[in-house]
Order: C-alpha cells, then sequence, then structure tokens
C-alpha cells in the first residue's frame, strides 16, 4: 500500500507543474523567429536571464552559415520548416498495442533481449503508467536526496535551481561555439540536469531511462552536468534499443563542468533510426558535448554509435587544471548509407595533464565513417601527454573511412602519440571461427567485438553486454 | 599583389620564355586569371590552416634580374660531386657557363626549359601543365612568371649514370621574386638520380616558386633529393608533382634547413599497379622560421605501396607544419600505405601542427599512420653527462641521432655525406661531422 501511494504521489506530482498538461493542447506552427523563442520561454515559465540568454544565442545564430568542413553530404536543411515546440506527441497517434509496431523493430527487441513493458514503452505504445519503472526511479531519487544529489530535467532545475544554471550554463559550450550549438541555445526543449555537491561519490549510475519526465525531451536537449569538488558520478545516456522518434533532426547540447578533483564519466549508446537501406528517412545528430577539467578532475566519454543517419558528434575535454584527465573511448559502426564523422578534442592547457583517445571506427555497406580530432597542447600546459590510437574496420569494398587527426603542440615537454591502422577482418581470422562451425555472422560479429573490446570494456557492465549484441545486429547482412 | 603581378606579367612577357608559342601565352594568360581571381590563399582554406601567407599577399616583388657575379667555385663548394650533370640557374635564369652536361646521347636529354622548347616544342606541349591542374593560386603564380627551368628526358631503357644536380642559387637585391618549372620525363625501364639544391648568396629578402612536373614510366627508378638551404629572409612555395605508372619507384629524401617561410606541396599518385614511392624527409627550423610540408599520395591502382617518414626538430620559435593525406581509391586493392611524423620539440616557443590524414574508400588494404612530438629523454640525456660529455653536446649528439635514421637510408654516400653536413650544420655541431663517418 504505501508503495502506491508514493506511485500516486509521484504521478500526481507531475500535475502539478501546470504547463506539463497546458502543452498537449498547444503548440506553434513551423518556423523560427524571436516570437517564437519568446512562445518557448514563456511556455516553459522561464526566469528573464534564460529568455535574454536564448535571444542572445539566437541572434548570434542568424549570422552564423551551417558547417560544411566535415566529410558528410548533408541535405540542405529548411530551418524554418521544423516546429520549435511542439506538444507532446498525442497519443493518439502512438501504436495501441505491440501488434501495430514495425515488426522488424520488434525482432530487434527481442534479440536485446528487453522485457515487454520496455519494449511498449520504448515503441511508444500508449501505456498508462509503466508500474515498474516509476517505483525503481521513486526509490531511487530518494536515495540521491538523502545525499543531495540534484538530478532532474532541465526545466524543473530551472525553476528550482535557478542559481546553478545561471552560473555554469553555457561556461562550458557558449551560445557562440558552433551552428548547432548557437541554434540548441535559442531553442533547446529539456533535458537532464545533475548537481553533484562536494566530496559525495554519487551512490548509482545516473540514467536518462529512469527519470522522470524523461520521455519527451525534445529534438533540441540540453545536458548539464555539474560534479563539485571531489565529487563522482556516472551518466549513461541512450538505450541500445532503436528508439522510436518522430523528429528528423536532432541538436543536442552536453556541458560538463568537473571541479577541483572531481570526476565525471559520461556513456552513450546512441542508436537512432539510421534510416532504410536506402539512406531514406532517418535521424541527423548534431552533437555538441564538451566538458571541462578543473585541477585533478577527470573526464571520461564513452560512446557507441551505431544509430542515426548522420552523425556530427565530438565529445571533448578542456583540461584547464593543473593535473587533470580527459578520456575518449569510441566505437562509431556505420551501415547501409550512413555517414559518421565523429571524434573528440582534447585541449591542454593546465600542467601534467593526460589524455587517452581510442577510437574504433568501422564502416559496412556504402557508408562512410570518419575520424576528426583535435589534440592541442597549450603553451603553458607543461608535462602534457596524450595518447591516440584510432583504428578503422572495413567490410566490403564500397565503404570508406577516414581519419583527420589534427595535433597542435606549443610545448616542448608535451608527449604527443598518434596511431592509425584501417584493414579488413582478415580471411584467416574468419577461417579459423568457420572451421570450428561457428556462422559467419557470429564469427563477423565476434571479431568485431574483439576490435572493440577496448571501448565496450569502459562502458557500465549492463550497457557493455547490451552494447555486444548491439554490434552483431547493426551489421547483420553486411558480410555474405 | 594582384595589382603588381598584372604590371609585372605586362612589362616582362616579352622577355618570357616561349613569348611566341601562342600555347603558352594562352596558359600564362589562363593561369594570370585564375590568379587576379583567387589570389594567394588564406589561413581560411583548410590547406592553409596553419601556414599565414597575409604578409606575403601584401608584399609587392619584382620579377629578379640576371646575375653574372657569381664565381664557379661558389658552385662547386655545394654541389655534391663536379663531374656531374650540373645545371645551374641563378635568380631563376639558367647560366650555361656554369653548368656542365657530362652525359649526352641520344636517348638522354637535359636541357634548360627555354633551349629544350625550342628543340623538343611538341614534347613539352605534350606534357607541361598536364600533371599540375590549375587548382590553386600557387601553380597559377608560377605559370604567369615561370622564367626557367630543367627539362630531362630519359627515353626507354636509359640508366644515368652520373647524378643530374639541379641547383638554384638566389643573388639578387631585395624584394625580387623567381619563378621555376621543370619537366622531368622518365620512359620505360629509365634510371635516374636527381638532386635539388637551393642557396641563397646574400641576406636579401625574396619569393621563390618552384614547380616540378615528374612522369615516371613503367618500371623506371627515380630518386629524387632536395636541400633547402635557403637564406633566412626567403620565402619558397614548392610543388611537387610525380604520375607513377606501372611497376615505378620512386624515391624522396628532402633536407630542410633554411628560408623564413617554405611551404612544400608534394602530391604523388599512382596510376598503375605496383608502384611504389617512399617519401622521406628531415626538417630542422630555428629562430622564426617556418617550414611547411603538405604530402598528398594517391593511391588509385591495385598493389601500390606508400611509404612516407617525416622528421622535424624545432627550436626557439620556430613552427612547422606537417599534413601527411593518403587516399586509396576504390579500385585501389591490395594497398599497402604507411605514414609517419615525429617531432622533437626543443624549445617552449616552437609549435608543431601535424595531421596524418588517411582517406580510404576499399576494404583491402592495410594503411597505418602515427604521429609523435616529443622531447629529448632526459635519462639518455644525464646517461651522457654521466659520461663526462657536456650537455650541449650531449644534447646535439641525441637531436642528431633523432634525425640520423632518416639520412642513413640514402643509399649514395655522398649524398648521405651532405645531407649529414648540412644536418650538422644547421644544429651547431659541425665538429660531429668527421665523427660521423
Amino acid at each position: 500500500m504505501a508503495q502506491n501511494a508514493e506511485i500516486h504521489q509521484i504521478i500526481d506530482k507531475e500535475y502539478e507543474h501546470g504547463f506539463v498538461t497546458e502543452l498537449e493542447s498547444e503548440s506553434i506552427d513551423c518556423g523560427l523567429n524571436e516570437d517564437v523563442i519568446r512562445f518557448i520561454s514563456q511556455k516553459k515559465n522561464e526566469p528573464e536571464f534564460l529568455l535574454e540568454w536564448r535571444l542572445k544565442a539566437y541572434r548570434h545564430w542568424l549570422t552564423m552559415k551551417s558547417p560544411n568542413w566535415a566529410n558528410l553530404n548533408i541535405a540542405p536543411i529548411d530551418y524554418q520548416a521544423i516546429s520549435y515546440y511542439s506538444a507532446p506527441k498525442s497519443k493518439k497517434d502512438a501504436p495501441k498495442s505491440l501488434d501495430e509496431v514495425d515488426p522488424e523493430l520488434l525482432r530487434t527487441y527481442e534479440k536485446l533481449g528487453i522485457p515487454l513493458k520496455e519494449q511498449e514503452m520504448l515503441a511508444g505504445v500508449a501505456v498508462d503508467a509503466v508500474f515498474d519503472s516509476v517505483s525503481v526511479a521513486t526509490t531511487f531519487k530518494d536515495k540521491l536526496k538523502e545525499q543531495g544529489i540534484i538530478f532532474c530535467s532541465f526545466s524543473e532545475a530551472v525553476h528550482e535551481h535557478p542559481e546553478l544554471i545561471k552560473q555554469y550554463l553555457g561556461t562550458v559550450v557558449p551560445t557562440t561555439d558552433n551552428f548547432f550549438a548557437s541554434l540548441n541555445s535559442a531553442v533547446f526543449s529539456d533535458g537532464s540536469f545533475v548537481y553533484i555537491p562536494k566530496g559525495v561519490r554519487c551512490p548509482m549510475e545516473l540514467s536518462t531511462y529512469f527519470r522522470i519526465n524523461a520521455a519527451n525531451t525534445g529534438q533540441f536537449e540540453r545536458t548539464l552536468i555539474i560534479a563539485d569538488e571531489d565529487s563522482q558520478v556516472s551518466y549513461l545516456e541512450g538505450c541500445t534499443a532503436p528508439m522510436r522518434d518522430e523528429n528528423q533532426l536532432h541538436a543536442a547540447v552536453v556541458e560538463l563542468v568537473a571541479l577541483k578533483g572531481a570526476s565525471i564519466k559520461y556513456s552513450t549508446v546512441q542508436n537512432w533510426y539510421p534510416g532504410d537501406k536506402d539512406g531514406k528517412g532517418g535521424i541527423y545528430n548534431f552533437v555538441t558535448k564538451r566538458g571541462e577539467c578543473h585541477d585533478n578532475a577527470k573526464i571520461s566519454w564513452t560512446q557507441v554509435e551505431t544509430g542515426s543517419a548522420i552523425t556530427w558528434k565530438y565529445p571533448s575535454v578542456i583540461l584547464r587544471g593543473d593535473n587533470s584527465i580527459g578520456e575518449f573511448y569510441s566505437v562509431a559502426l556505420t551501415n547501409n548509407l550512413q555517414q559518421a564523422d565523429t571524434g573528440t578534442k582534447m585541449i591542454h592547457l593546465g600542467k601534467n595533464t593526460s589524455s587517452t583517445i581510442i577510437a574504433k571506427g568501422i564502416s559496412a555497406g556504402r557508408s562512410q565513417n570518419a575520424y576528426r580530432g583535435l589534440v592541442k597542447i597549450g603553451k603553458n600546459a607543461d608535462n602534457a601527454r596524450n595518447f591516440t590510437q584510432c583504428d578503422s574496420l572495413l567490410m566490403g569494398d564500397t565503404c570508406s573511412a577516414h581519419t583527420f587527426p589534427y595535433i597542435e603542440s606549443k610545448n616542448k615537454s608535451a608527449k604527443i602519440e598518434h596511431e592509425a591502422t584501417t584493414s579488413r577482418i582478415s580471411d584467416e581470422q574468419l577461417f579459423y571461427l568457420r572451421q570450428r562451425g561457428i556462422s559467419i555472422e557470429d564469427s563477423v560479429s565476434m571479431i568485431v567485438n574483439g576490435f572493440c573490446k577496448q571501448v565496450i570494456r569502459n562502458l557500465p557492465m549492463e550497457f557493455a553486454v547490451e552494447a555486444q549484441k548491439l554490434l552483431g545486429i547493426s551489421l547483420e547482412g553486411s558480410v555474405g | 599583389m594582384q595589382q603588381h603581378l598584372i604590371e609585372q606579367y605586362q612589362q616582362h612577357k616579352q622577355n618570357f620564355v616561349g613569348y611566341k608559342d601562342e600555347w603558352l601565352v594562352e596558359l600564362r594568360e589562363e593561369a594570370l586569371a585564375y590568379f587576379l581571381d583567387k589570389g594567394l590563399p588564406t589561413t581560411k582554406e583548410e590547406h592553409y590552416k596553419y601556414t599565414n601567407l597575409n604578409k606575403l599577399a601584401r608584399s609587392s616583388y619584382h620579377l629578379s634580374h640576371a646575375s653574372s657575379s657569381v664565381s664557379k667555385e661558389q658552385i662547386s663548394n655545394r654541389v655534391i660531386n663536379t663531374s656531374n650533370n650540373i645545371l645551374v640557374f641563378i635568380n631563376g635564369y639558367y647560366s650555361a657557363s656554369h653548368s656542365q652536361i657530362v652525359e649526352s646521347h641520344n636517348n638522354l636529354y637535359i636541357a634548360n626549359f627555354a633551349t629544350a622548347l625550342k628543340e623538343k616544342n611538341k614534347l613539352i606541349t605534350n606534357y607541361l601543365g598536364k600533371q599540375v591542374s590549375l587548382d590553386n593560386s600557387i601553380t597559377a603564380l608560377n605559370t604567369v612568371m615561370h622564367q626557367d627551368g630543367a627539362v630531362i628526358l630519359l627515353d626507354k631503357n636509359v640508366k644515368v649514370e652520373h647524378p643530374i644536380e639541379l641547383v638554384f642559387i638566389h643573388h639578387d637585391d631585395d624584394k625580387s621574386m623567381q619563378h621555376v618549372r621543370n619537366l622531368v620525363i622518365a620512359s620505360e625501364n629509365s634510371q635516374a638520380t636527381l638532386i635539388e639544391h637551393h642557396y641563397a648568396l646574400d641576406e636579401s629578402e625574396y619569393l621563390k616558386t618552384i614547380i616540378t612536373e615528374i612522369d615516371s614510366g613503367a618500371n623506371s627508378q627515380l630518386n629524387y633529393y632536395k636541400l633547402q638551404c635557403e637564406n633566412k629572409n626567403a620565402h619558397q612555395l614548392s610543388q611537387l608533382d610525380v604520375h607513377q605508372h606501372q611497376d615505378s619507384h620512386f624515391n624522396y629524401m628532402s633536407l630542410d634547413i633554411g628560408g623564413k617561410l617554405i611551404r612544400h606541396d608534394i602530391n604523388i599518385k599512382l596510376l598503375s599497379s605496383n608502384a611504389t614511392c617512399q617519401l622521406n624527409g628531415l626538417y630542422i627550423a630555428k629562430s622564426k622560421q617556418h617550414i611547411d610540408n603538405h604530402t598528398c599520395i594517391e593511391h588509385q591502382s591495385p598493389y601500390s605501396t606508400s611509404m612516407e617518414n617525416f622528421k622535424g626538430i624545432l627550436d626557439d620559435k620556430a613552427r612547422a607544419v606537417f599534413n601527411g593525406r593518403v587516399i586509396v581509391q576504390e579500385g585501389a586493392i591490395k594497398t599497402n600505405a604507411q605514414q609517419n611524423n615525429a617531432n622533437l620539440l626543443l624549445s617552449n616557443d616552437a609549435e608543431i601542427d601535424t595531421k596524418p590524414q588517411l582517406e580510404i574508400f576499399n576494404d583491402d588494404v592495410q594503411c597505418a599512420h602515427g604521429a609523435t612530438v616529443g622531447q629529448l629523454d632526459e635519462q639518455a640525456l644525464f646517461y651522457l653527462c654521466a659520461r663526462g660529455i657536456d650537455q650541449q653536446q650531449a644534447k646535439t649528439l641525441l637531436t642528431f641521432g633523432f634525425a640520423k635514421a632518416l639520412i642513413n637510408a640514402i643509399s649514395d654516400s655522398r649524398i648521405r655525406h651532405k645531407f649529414t653536413e648540412l644536418a650538422l650544420s644547421k644544429l651547431d655541431a659541425e665538429q660531429l661531422i668527421q665523427e660521423s663517418f
């Protein structure tokens, strides 16, 4: 009974914020201008400073041009043809039960071993309440609160902790940073906010998956994670299962702030709809992710990118403080006509800073996969250390793999190493496995997983298991 | 610079090589139009991100004058062997009196551009500007103004016994510019060694552009060495374009020690199967020198191999740029491409920007690249000092050791000796020259 009461409390609480219900009835026409931004801000009941901030970003965005330096073919995007404020999708359009969901999608869920209830949630089936997750989330939330950890949606944080938002928003990714970041700053919909107080070690992996209200963060997601001095947090984003999503353009911004001695681990598994075999449809994923490390702090990015038609993503670390550490582990897999241009930037500014980059690219079908990275050693970054390894695995003679590593060093005590290899699965390896009665697809999956092991073992355990399965599934039909 | 270039062109066009050849005049004017439209590249362009030509674009240079005050000794001191084939160009103009061609027969043609244009007009019409396409401003600038250069034609099965040395000497007043155009056509089965020297006899400021087009025929073997010892006020913008045919070998090794602003573009196209190229380069920069090596190797056919190894030593406020691009096209299966760039930073004001870049469109390849930036090993330094070698000398020994592996790969002992000598003099370690041999 007590549990039930708790659940009801949560459900009621959701409705407390009147704007959530209001949204359902209102949305605005396509197009972007200052009025639209005022409208978004007003609907979200935002304080004045945030509106000003959005407008400033918008005005700057108007002066910018869509970047074309990446190794991507992007059909021109009409920014006036997008509705920047849409109410959460009406439950009327959603499939009524799993029977109405694309069987292809269900097959994938099954392979990933996702429970039925969750399958419904992921496929966007109109379910009244997913009781299991809600109760899980509630217990989690209480536990976090005890330690003073704030973990809520961005909109909620704007109301409840405006001082933190004001202090940190845009400090790592300024509104003027790049085309997509500016657009996001102007029109961002929602996202996550995390604050870990001084000296606290977050007792569990934080995940968007368990956050209430996470269902509709919209296409312009904004995440801000602040780890105060000597705190620790691990954050998981995304989900191995393909998510139903109707927005084609996604331009998210993620900002991480690791204060003195803090440590943030940010893991992503991205598996949005990549489009069909001929490249029709599919999500455009243009993400700006950056973290700032103060003295003795550490930021670690781990990503497994298998979805999206186009991925444009460079999770970066600014190693501002002395003895700070930046890490980047990435697997990017492209198949069919997918395109990925991804990598990282490690900006060494403090003394004794070190960074590690391990990037694994796998391209199959007619896809394009590029690693683009920058390692920059500032003049005062004495004893900076970087190790970069980017390997590409090619499958088939119509795919391509590219590496664009930029290394800029201005300090003599810096030690930078970069190595890259490109090859395909060798016939010997395949023969060895086939000879032992393993099917060709399993063999390939096994070899690919071996190739990615260095990265996958950096994922939290439950993610890692799913990510391995995901790699196998994403490559289906690419060898034969 | 554009306006000034028109004036210079109008003023000198009557004196240019081939001013009576309509096709060449057309080529020059087409290039002029291109240059007027584009101007020199800016740092906003990806290829010139790290090399700023702004100052150059704002200056005006006059076309160089012929000089007669260069003595024979000044040349013979600098060449590798006085019994080699030697072509001397002073301020961009051919000097017959300083040159010597020791090997001459029907199947081998070595001459300057102006002479070759008269004698081998048809061949030059067919080849000139065919490998270097008019797609960048440096090529355009050179095409508009080029004064002279070397033309080397090797017939089938010719083996040139003595290396061919091309010596480019600068001795002029301030703010002069010279533009050189070389053409090398190596037919099937031919073999030759070429050495390109760049020296200045004074400290005046100048701009030099040099474009070399090489067609390396089936099963040909070419060794190409470049020694760049310009003065400290020199700007050199160079481009080397090589087309390699089946089973051909092209070996390149460069040493850059001079110049204020140096930019080399090396473009290799491996057109047919089993072509192999080896590119090595050593750059040593001090004070405020800027040395930029941009290489691009394009594998277009199966079973081709490319090996690339560039090393840099940077001190004071010097800056070096390395961009190694390897493209493996769709049909180029079984390609093997290896690339390495290692850099030694000796000062906190020095800067290196390196970008080893792979673009691969095919799965059956083996490609690897590596880049390192580091400093002298403290332990090795301590080891030497502990044995009574003073610190400065210990540093020099280690620095030279870093470079030596590249130099030692040169098979010809005279050429190797020259590289060692120049590298050591740049490192202020002439005393090591004797010990090195």
